[in-house]
């Protein structure tokens, strides 16, 4: 027997007693595919990012409970903002049928794109970002809920704190995207229902860097407020702009686009004292702290705005899985029939799946940070804002 | 009143950023009549190699020691920087293809510019999202009775204006700058008479890539950020400016920068409704220069060249 020949023999010997020798297996569990789509690239991939971080979280804590009765593989797809992107992203895991429901989408347009792909494929689909109204109203669809508060629900907030400020005569600067002009409309609604009054909407493109010809028309009608709709990037442009100008003695407001700690970064002091009618904080309960320590523990980016929504996103789509099955039909019904508690408070769905429950909240930048004003130095009289009357 | 004033202010602070990526474009159509489009993501360049600079600059605890001098030097090493990659794009793009058709070159740089973008989007560190750029003009305002004059506006005006001047100085004064003129008139002739063409060239890309380095930190320090697709609409809005001036004309591209600066800021300003639509207004009048006037407003004057 030639030397070679013995080695092989000896291999092969080693393999099999190294396979043999194992601890007997548990039955394999099926593993079923769920799907997340967000922007992972381009402007608001900080957002996604954060999201798409936190969805993995909620999915790897309740594997690693051990009793869940699948293996849950999540499949990432990225909608760059943009919605032909994300009908692609929708079509391609919608077409998969091994993928049973999804969470999606951060920007509005890209939502009121993919609604269709979803109902046509008959997938749950779960929004943690969008806040478009007619995402979820425009349609009578039963796959799409939303996690997050609807714009019109936070226009109202936002037109709340305008009249508890006494500042009631606002110019509104808006993008011309959809969402854009959908949040100057429903800011304009609530605002005009409380008694005030929108002296000017004027429109700006996104990408659009210089804003002085409209910071100069808003110069020359003196409002007391400044609400830009629209989102972070040109959001800081229009403040620093603003600032340049001398319009520093007007409330600058601006919608959940704006709620990202990258408008500190980019307007730096001039931030100081705008504010963000947003989403849920974070801090103000013991699961919303619960899941910032886990978050922090594993992950280096932020969860920005979005995180604790995509979490929660994935517990109902975890939650539905077990209780019916990796069957679509079977999971959008039990999703649609069901009530949560979430990191962000108790998620309720109205007729059309619109949570009504989970927290807005009103930020003030202080020290670059958006910060909760019931909280804020703001509030407490520590600082005084250059408009307040 | 005010309002026009603060208006004109504006008006002259884009035409400053404008004519800076115009003059660029058209040096390198009055020389070798190429439209180099990877011109505006040479700017975006500019500003992603200006960032890690100065991040290097803040640790070293420079920044807080003497920043006006430490941003000069920066800036200056910047515009070499950018001057070293405008001799590297004619090396490995132009040259090679010089004695093709124009416009298999022209093609070429569109590519060029692709790649920039693309490059800085992969290599950056998330690169595909808005930078914050470092606000390196001096922050504060002067209020002249209502208007706001920001210092930084006023940097940059300044410092276009020294380019500008130091540019003609050179087109002008300076051998380099004859031998410029001379290429642009004839290239042939200007070989017999015994000027280096390729030397020429080189020095064409190079001050032009400068500028366009120089163009991209000054908006980015003005606008507070940037992003690595910047570049396309600062590329065409600088084309524009110099074909509205007249392409090939080294005064024509001020004119036409000015120009559209200023049609861009009044036109948003003045008609209803009319800042959503920016840059509709200032490529309808390069339209509208195309259709009525071709040559551009300078554009006549062939012996002024460069």
């Amino acid at each position: 027997m030639s030397k070679k020949l013995v080695y092989a023999l000896l291999a092969i010997l080693m393999t099999v007693g190294l396979f043999g020798c194992g601890p007997a297996k548990p039955a394999e569990k099926q593993t079923v595919k769920i799907g997340f789509i967000g922007p992972l690239s381009g402007g608001g991939a900080a957002v996604g990012i954060g999201a798409k971080n936190s969805f993995q979280l909620k999915v790897d804590e309740v594997l690693a409970s051990g009793d869940y009765p699948y293996n849950v593989v999540v499949v990432y797809e990225d909608d760059a903002s943009d919605p032909a992107t994300g009908v692609a992203a929708a079509t391609k895991i919608a077409s998969d049928p091994d993928v049973v429901a999804a969470a999606t989408h951060w920007n509005s347009p890209v939502g009121l794109a993919t609604v269709d792909v979803f109902h046509k494929y008959g997938m749950a689909q779960v929004f943690w970002g969008t806040i478009h109204r007619d995402i979820i109203y425009g349609n009578d669809y039963k796959e799409p809920v939303r996690v997050i508060p609807t714009s019109e629900q936070s226009m109202e907030l936002a037109a709340d704190y305008a009249k508890q400020f006494g500042i009631m005569k606002w110019v509104i600067i808006n993008d011309t995207t959809d969402y854009g002009t959908k949040i100057r409309d429903e800011f304009t609604a609530a605002i005009e229902k409380r008694g005030g009054e929108v002296l000017e909407a004027i429109g700006v493109t996104v990408g659009q860097q210089d804003f002085s010809a409209a910071l100069s028309r808003v110069a020359e009608l003196q409002p007391e407020g400044i609400f830009y709709a629209g989102v972070t990037t040109e959001a800081a442009g229009v403040r620093m702009q603003a600032v340049k100008m001398g319009l520093t003695n007007v409330l600058f407001m601006g919608p959940p686009g704006i709620q990202s700690d990258t408008f500190g970064e980019i307007t730096g002091a001039d931030a100081e004292g705008t504010f963000c009618s947003g989403t849920f904080d974070v801090n103000s309960s013991e699961a919303g702290k619960a899941f910032v320590e886990a978050y922090n523990a594993k992950y280096t980016e932020p969860f920005e705005q979005n995180g604790p929504y995509a979490y929660d996103s994935a517990a109902i789509i975890l939650e539905a899985l077990k209780a019916v099955g990796p069957d679509r039909a079977k999971i959008v019904d039990y999703i649609l029939s069901h009530s949560y508690q979430g990191v962000i408070g108790k998620i309720e769905w109205d007729e059309y799946g619109q949570n009504y429950v989970g927290g807005l909240t009103m930020y003030v930048n202080q020290d670059q940070k958006w910060v909760k004003y019931e909280d804020s130095e703001y509030a407490s009289g520590k600082r005084t804002l250059p408009w307040a009357k | 009143m005010n309002t026009f004033l603060q208006l004109l202010i504006s008006a002259l602070l884009v035409s400053s950023l404008y004519s800076l990526v115009a003059v660029g474009f058209t040096m390198y159509v009055g020389v070798i009549n190429l439209a180099n489009f990877s011109h505006g993501d040479t700017c975006v360049l500019g500003t992603f190699l200006m960032m890690p600079l100065f991040l290097y600059a803040t640790k070293l605890g420079w920044i807080s020691a003497s920043t006006g001098l430490v941003i000069l030097i920066l800036i200056i090493l910047l515009i070499f920087l950018t001057g070293l990659w405008g001799a590297a794009i004619y090396t490995i793009l132009v040259k090679p293809l010089l004695a093709a058709p124009r416009l298999i070159l022209l093609l070429a740089t569109v590519a060029a510019g692709q790649v920039i973008r693309e490059a800085i989007r992969v290599i950056y560190p998330n690169g595909s999202n808005p930078q914050v750029f470092p606000k390196l003009l001096p922050a504060g305002s002067l209020n002249l009775s209502g208007i706001t004059l920001g210092y930084d506006s006023l940097t940059i005006i300044f410092l276009t204006i020294i380019c500008i001047l130091s540019l003609n100085f050179i087109i002008q004064k300076t051998k380099m700058g004859v031998a410029m003129r001379a290429v642009s008139q004839n290239a042939d002739v200007a070989q017999m008479m015994g000027i280096n063409i390729e030397k020429t060239i080189i020095s064409v890309f190079v001050i032009g890539s400068a500028l366009a380095g120089m163009a991209g930190i000054l908006n980015g320090s003005y606008y507070g950020i940037t992003k690595f697709n910047l570049g396309s609409n600062l590329g065409i809005k600088g084309f524009s400016a110099a074909v509205i001036g007249g392409l090939g004309d080294f005064k024509g591209a001020i004119v036409g920068g000015v120009l559209l600066g200023f049609i861009e800021v009044f036109a948003a300003a003045y008609i209803p409704n009319g800042s959503q639509y920016q840059d509709v207004f200032s490529f309808l009048a390069v339209i509208a220069f195309l259709i009525f006037r071709p040559s551009g407003i300078l554009g006549e004057k062939i012996f002024e060249k460069v």
